[in-house]
């Protein structure tokens, strides 16, 4: 297993129908630094949570900018005014760009950034300490993200196969929709991989 | 539904360190363990106080005790051999059990909502009634299980193998079989559409 045992706290709160997106977010249990992942909506109970946990939001990461993951994006940034907008492309004047192989710092908490695109061109993976891969909607439960073509299909599972798959089985997977996963169980029975 | 992590408030175990954190209440964990029948009791009473949800149970041995009605929500079981166990109307929504022994167990009624059971097998056990909405069962075995009345809705269990299962009743909404295996399968009666791409279903009673 090979845990590092740096302090995190991670929730993902997973919506019911329509939009069935979930909004995650991580935690530095040290310094209660927080950053959300996607912003596919932001409820009075993801607050409620933050507030109880103690935390600040110092980040707010997005994965992709499909509509689904940034529906409720102007009322989170307007709760966390201070906090920087982190995405993989230009789509609001303001956003810190990240590429494949930055490095995102929450806390005392880091996460390598991985382009997995294909289900759109933007989309990356944040992976913090080799422990929580948050993969948007490049890797799913027993799936993957559907693609345009059977072109950007081979781009998508090229990057999960040679990037993602190379991290250790324990590694949770929390995806953009549906179900939490691991390494080791996508890379055993995902489907598209075996 | 708000899913915790499987690893907040870790300690390490005093034998392996960083390699496995130590269970709730010990300094070990279940490997290095010197007295696993005390852990194991040490364990159900803590279970029976309510005090096991969220906590890293990962290869722990719960065959055959008695953990019915029991709070496990969050936990983190992965690899944990609880075979035989009694899980009657446990809950265990958003556990982490991937690759856990849960053959033969008894867990009619109980709760699985989210919960990650990838690779692990639940071949021989009852889960009539349970729910196992948008759970993950990627690659789970369930040969010869029983899921009468089970929900599924939005159920992951691609490549999971339902050879002999009975689901019949269950509701399969949205559920997603993608190259699973259900031979002989029994979903006669079952409710809503779930996804059968190039599913194994030969022989298989209720399933177009």
């Amino acid at each position: 297993m090979n845990l590092r045992l740096k302090p995190l706290i991670v929730r993902s709160w997973m919506l019911d129908q329509p939009i069935e997106s979930n909004v995650h977010l991580i935690a530095c249990g040290e310094t209660r630094e927080a950053a959300h992942i996607d912003a596919g909506t932001f409820t009075d109970e993801m607050q409620q949570e933050i507030q109880k946990l103690g935390l600040k939001i110092t980040q707010i990461l997005l994965t992709h900018t499909h509509w689904d993951h940034v529906e409720a994006l102007d009322a989170m940034r307007a709760a966390h005014p201070d906090a920087p907008l982190v995405a993989s492309t230009a789509f609001q004047p303001d956003v810190k760009i990240v590429k494949e192989g930055d490095t995102v710092r929450v806390g005392n908490l880091n996460a390598r950034v991985f382009k997995t695109s294909g289900h759109t061109p933007d989309s990356i993976t944040y992976v913090f300490e080799d422990r929580v891969a948050f993969t948007g909607d490049a890797l799913f439960a027993g799936s993957i993200g559907g693609t345009s073509s059977d072109g950007l299909r081979a781009e998508e599972i090229g990057h999960i196969r040679e990037k993602l798959f190379s991290l250790p089985d324990a590694c949770e997977v929390r995806c953009g929709h549906g179900p939490a996963s691991t390494i080791g169980v996508e890379k055993a029975a995902n489907p598209f991989f075996n | 539904m708000t899913l915790p992590t499987h690893h907040e408030s870790l300690r390490p175990c005093a034998t392996c360190g960083d390699a496995r954190p130590a269970l709730p209440g010990r300094a070990h964990c279940w490997d290095h363990e010197s007295d696993k029948q005390e852990a194991r009791d040490h364990l159900l009473t803590l279970a029976r106080r309510g005090g096991l949800a969220g906590t890293c149970l990962v290869g722990v041995d719960l065959s055959g005790i008695n953990l019915s009605q029991i709070d496990l929500r969050g936990a983190w079981l992965a690899g944990a051999e609880l075979s035989g166990a009694e899980l009657t109307g446990a809950r265990l929504d958003g556990v982490r059990a991937e690759g856990a022994n849960l053959r033969e167990v008894k867990a009619a009624n109980a709760s699985l909502a989210w919960a990650l059971l990838g690779l692990a097998d639940l071949s021989g056990g009852d889960f009539s009634r349970a729910d196992f909405s948008r759970s993950n069962l990627v690659g789970a075995k369930a040969v010869a299980a029983r899921f009468d009345g089970a929900k599924f809705y939005y159920a992951r269990p691609g490549m999971a193998d339902f050879t002999r299962a009975s689901l019949r009743g269950a509701d399969l909404t949205r559920a997603i079989f993608r190259r699973a295996n259900l031979t002989d399968a029994d979903a006669t009666g079952h409710a809503g559409t779930p996804t059968l791409d190039r599913a194994g279903t030969a022989g298989a009673k209720g399933l177009a």
